[in-house]
């Protein structure tokens, strides 16, 4: 069924990282949901193993199949997502609140985690096409359109961490793409100018994290103290860090959604310095690889893929841990592969399957 | 980075030069990326190593609680060792302002559950910039359970120990009370402060976001040592009794106050001691703060005839005079200068004993006079006047005696009837005592033992001498003088018991009015004695404030004796001296 030659290619850097954060996520979940009741606790951490399992295992199903398959129906999946993105709005408008989840028999996924795929997918492909002059607004106009409509959907949710990580993505794609610069600086200029006529678009809380992280002691209690409470908590690991289950801010609940988007936190907490070095080297092999891979690419599409998944991925590490350590505002981002999530997870393995395909094809045969 | 546009339209030659652009470019990529994680990298180093400590100070400022465990304040018991005053635990509600977001939302849900506070209180209270405000102390269970089931954010319990009287007014003048925070305010409760505190204990332990203890973080406990407790040598079944007839006396003559003591002659250990108006020492407030004082030992009274037992003593004793020795007794009215003393009724000739029975003034001046000022007024210092009976009870005062040599040439026809001079009615209860114990004057006490939770014992009173007061020989003819009060010829028959031979004497003391001259309205009646007369079980001191209309000490306090007398010889089961027929004869006289 599969042809198992290009396997002797994959890099196996990405997979000892990748697993390397798994296995380490699941005692940062231990840690980070105590307090919580041993059932929970457990239950946590067990579904994390079966979400790594399962997100391994579709990784090396697309890791078998080739790329390029993605390629032919990358349309078809971006249609999909967009679908799916709608019915969530819709579901969420119904409950009456925000809503990112969507409940598929006893399973809350969250289809922006995919749709982001799906997004980089359908970019790759659009950019790869060669009918197109690279300098026609035309080609842009299409670009932005495919870019846009699922970004303003996940906005819309309301998403803005995982709108605004997708920024680079496209970005990036767009430059490698070899898009005119003149366009792109068009497009730099009137999202720059257009910033302060956003700010009226956000919502009253975006507004308040954006003005907080500005100045966190304006509100220590409500608003500034997710800021504050992991500033302490980073601070407070110290070189060595306070010991696995010691950390105080931790375990005493100071901080906010510890096994989630602060896990990091915890990490820095109680492992110190030294744990966020190694950590941090983790992503960035897992990135440099990535960087590699796109240098790699037998084609355009596979070049377009690697290097949106890439960025994809450094931006989502650079925000979540940049917000922790007090350098962004705090937005609801995860960590890729150590916040608890099952779609997170999954949806970092499927970019890193899909990057490990890319990978495993680079010669030509 | 990539700069293949189509692979296969790539000529050889063509790619090898891209390649090296290719390689510049993909090299700034990298370099980018890599300046990304060194940012990250930079700014981690700045928190966890640069900040480290400014950090984790500020974090563990947040985390640590240090909780002071109260001791148990030592219980306080009577001879028996039944309780007289408890500590109870009970539980306390605090708020940890700080942590509280919206203080309007938690003082709404509070106010249902906390009846004492207004919601304005409360929210007084949460608005504090402070990291700890009590928001109701020992509060009862009931509250308790309804603010905990809140499970408000900055809102916690503390156990506290709350002090109970278990015996309400009992003994309330000699326990005293406490303030909220269990320090001792009056009575006992304070003299004994040092016994019953015990020592605080502390925990530094750790707190969590909602202000809660976590136990299991628990480090560096140091347990509380817990008060000593006290037993008293009152027995509250005596303190009943004399707290029961004082109340009915008072009433009766309409005393605007009243005291009495109940004295072991023996030991000097008080049996009773109790003051009337009264107060409970579980709600001091609520009670005027004289209902509060304890009279007898802060209230300064002049004595009057109750004190020429004193005079008639310190005369046997320098063997001035004797029983049968006759005095003229002016009938009535005797001039000193440009004074004249009068008797209530005019006498002619009275022996020593029947100056006693009939407490003649001017006999007692007479044999004052015999005596010589000197004498007197050492014998006064032998029976302990002037100085406090150092009794462990706060604010006992020393009375009034003035030294020898500010004496006027009135004073030797004043002090010996109890005027110019100042006594607690237990000194007066103390002196009498010496003469019930064969003049050897004992030491007042009233802590029997103090022991520590495990009920050893920390300190223990044995009886002490004081002083001899009088020789044996004066102290007994004085109880046979003594013995006359108490008759139908004596100022006392209402204090003669049935069954019981009764010595006693008593005093009808003019008050000083604020003009400094003596009050033809306002009087303390009093009566002292002691019962068995020959073999004293117990001393009481009687003495009522401005009982009015009637005002002698044979009429008010008198009767309060014989009851307390009664029933306390017979609570201790004292072999009837009477028999049956003795007392038919007795009451047909």
């Amino acid at each position: 069924m599969f042809d198992l030659s290009p396997m002797r290619h994959i890099s196996w850097g990405i997979v000892a990282c990748a697993a390397a954060i798994i296995v380490v996520s699941l005692f940062f979940i231990y840690s980070g949901s105590q307090g919580l009741g041993e059932e929970v606790v457990i239950r946590y951490v067990e579904r994390q193993v079966i979400w790594g399992v399962i997100g391994i295992m579709i990784a090396a199903f697309l890791a078998l199949i080739d790329y390029r398959k993605l390629a032919s129906s990358a349309f078809l999946i971006y249609s999909a997502f967009l679908v799916l993105l709608v019915i969530v709005l819709v579901v969420s408008d119904l409950r009456r609140g925000a809503g990112r989840w969507l409940s598929v028999g006893g399973f809350t996924i969250q289809p922006s985690e995919f749709a982001k795929i799906a997004l980089i997918l359908a970019l790759a492909k659009y950019l790869s096409r060669e009918d197109l002059p690279r300098n026609s607004p035309a080609y842009m106009v299409g670009a932005l359109l495919i870019a846009a409509i699922p970004m303003v959907l996940i906005l819309k949710q309301p998403d803005l961490g995982t709108a605004l990580a997708l920024v680079p993505v496209v970005f990036a794609m767009l430059i490698v793409a070899r898009a005119s610069w003149a366009h792109l600086l068009y497009i730099f200029t009137v999202v720059t100018l257009s910033l302060p006529l956003g700010w009226s678009f956000l919502k009253p809380y975006q507004q308040t994290r954006i003005k907080v992280f500005l100045n966190p002691q304006l509100d220590p209690l409500r608003a500034g103290y997710n800021a504050i409470q992991s500033l302490i908590a980073v601070g407070s690991g110290g070189i060595l860090g306070r010991g696995w289950l010691q950390g105080t801010q931790t375990q005493l609940r100071f901080l906010p959604e510890r096994h989630t988007d602060f896990i990091f936190c915890v990490v820095a907490e109680e492992t110190g310095f030294a744990g966020c070095i190694i950590l941090i080297a983790l992503y960035a092999t897992i990135i440099f690889i990535g960087l590699r891979i796109a240098e790699q690419a037998r084609d355009e599409f596979g070049r377009l893929t690697a290097l949106g998944i890439t960025v994809l991925l450094t931006s989502h590490v650079v925000i979540n841990i940049g917000m922790t350590i007090g350098l962004l505002p705090i937005t609801g981002l995860p960590l890729p592969l150590m916040s608890y999530g099952g779609s997170s997870l999954v949806s970092v393995c499927i970019c890193l399957g899909i990057l490990e395909s890319i990978c495993a094809r680079r010669f030509v045969f | 980075m990539a700069e293949r546009r189509g692979r296969r339209s790539v000529q050889k030659g063509e790619y090898g030069v891209m390649r090296n652009s290719h390689k510049l470019k993909s090299l700034s990529v990298y370099i980018l990326f890599a300046l990304c994680f060194a940012f990250l990298y930079f700014r981690l180093f700045t928190l966890q190593v640069v900040r480290h400590k400014e950090l984790l100070d500020r974090g563990l400022t947040l985390h640590r609680l240090n909780v002071k465990i109260d001791p148990r304040r030592g219980n306080i018991y009577d001879c028996e060792g039944r309780p007289l005053a408890l500590s109870v635990k009970m539980k306390s509600v605090y708020a940890v302002p700080d942590d509280i977001a919206s203080p309007e939302r938690v003082a709404r849900a509070l106010v249902n559950c906390i009846p004492s506070d207004t919601y304005e209180d409360l929210l007084e209270k949460l608005s504090k910039k402070k990291k700890f405000t009590w928001l109701a102390r020992k509060v009862d269970s009931r509250t308790a359970d309804r603010v905990e089931a809140l499970s408000c954010e900055g809102v916690g319990f503390r156990e506290e120990v709350k002090r109970v009287y278990p015996q309400g007014t009992l003994l309330s003048h000699v326990l005293g009370f406490v303030d909220i925070d269990n320090r001792g305010i009056e009575g006992l409760e304070l003299y004994a402060e040092e016994y019953l505190r015990g020592q605080a204990g502390w925990m530094a332990s750790y707190r969590d976001r909602k202000g809660r203890e976590i136990m299991p973080l628990r480090a560096q406990d140091v347990p509380p040592i817990d008060g000593y407790d006290i037993t008293l040598t009152v027995d509250i079944v005596i303190q009943n009794i004399a707290e029961s007839e004082l109340e009915k006396g008072c009433q009766k003559f309409h005393a605007a106050a009243g005291s009495i003591i109940v004295l072991n002659p023996k030991t000097g250990a008080v049996l009773a001691l109790a003051n009337w108006p009264t107060y409970d020492p579980n709600a001091p407030s609520d009670f005027q703060s004289d209902y509060r004082r304890n009279r007898c030992i802060t209230d300064v009274y002049e004595p009057g005839s109750t004190f020429k037992v004193v005079t008639v003593a310190t005369a046997l004793d320098q063997k001035s005079v004797t029983l049968g020795d006759v005095f003229f007794c002016e009938n009535g009215a005797f001039r000193i200068g440009r004074h004249t003393l009068h008797d209530v009724h005019p006498y002619g000739n009275l022996t020593t004993t029947e100056i006693v029975r009939k407490s003649s003034n001017i006999g007692a001046v007479k044999i004052a006079m015999q005596m010589g000022a000197e004498k007197l007024y050492r014998g006064i210092e032998r029976f302990g006047f002037g100085k406090p009976t150092g009794i462990t009870l706060p604010g006992e005062v020393g009375g009034i005696l003035h030294p020898l040599k500010k004496w006027s040439g009135l004073s030797i026809a004043a002090i010996p009837m109890g005027q110019e001079v100042g006594v607690t009615t237990l000194q007066m209860a103390s002196a009498v005592a010496a003469i019930a114990n064969g003049g050897l004057a004992m030491r007042p006490y009233i802590i029997q033992a103090v022991k520590d939770s495990s009920g050893r014992v920390i300190a223990s009173h044995s009886p002490s001498v004081r002083a001899r007061a009088v020789s044996e020989d004066a102290a007994a003819a004085l109880v046979t003088a003594m013995e006359g009060v108490a008759t139908r010829e004596g100022t006392a028959p209402k204090a003669a018991l049935d069954e019981y031979t009764v010595a006693g004497k008593t005093g009808t003391s003019q008050k000083v009015d604020p003009d400094g001259h003596y009050s033809h309205s306002r009087f303390v009646g009093s009566f002292v004695g002691f019962s068995p007369s020959r073999d004293p079980a117990v001393v009481i001191m009687v003495a009522l404030d401005e009982p009015h209309p009637i005002y002698y000490g044979g009429v008010v306090a008198a009767p309060i004796f014989k009851e307390v007398a009664s029933r306390v010889l017979k609570y201790f089961a004292v072999p009837p001296e009477k028999t049956d027929s003795e007392i038919k004869v007795a009451s047909k006289h």
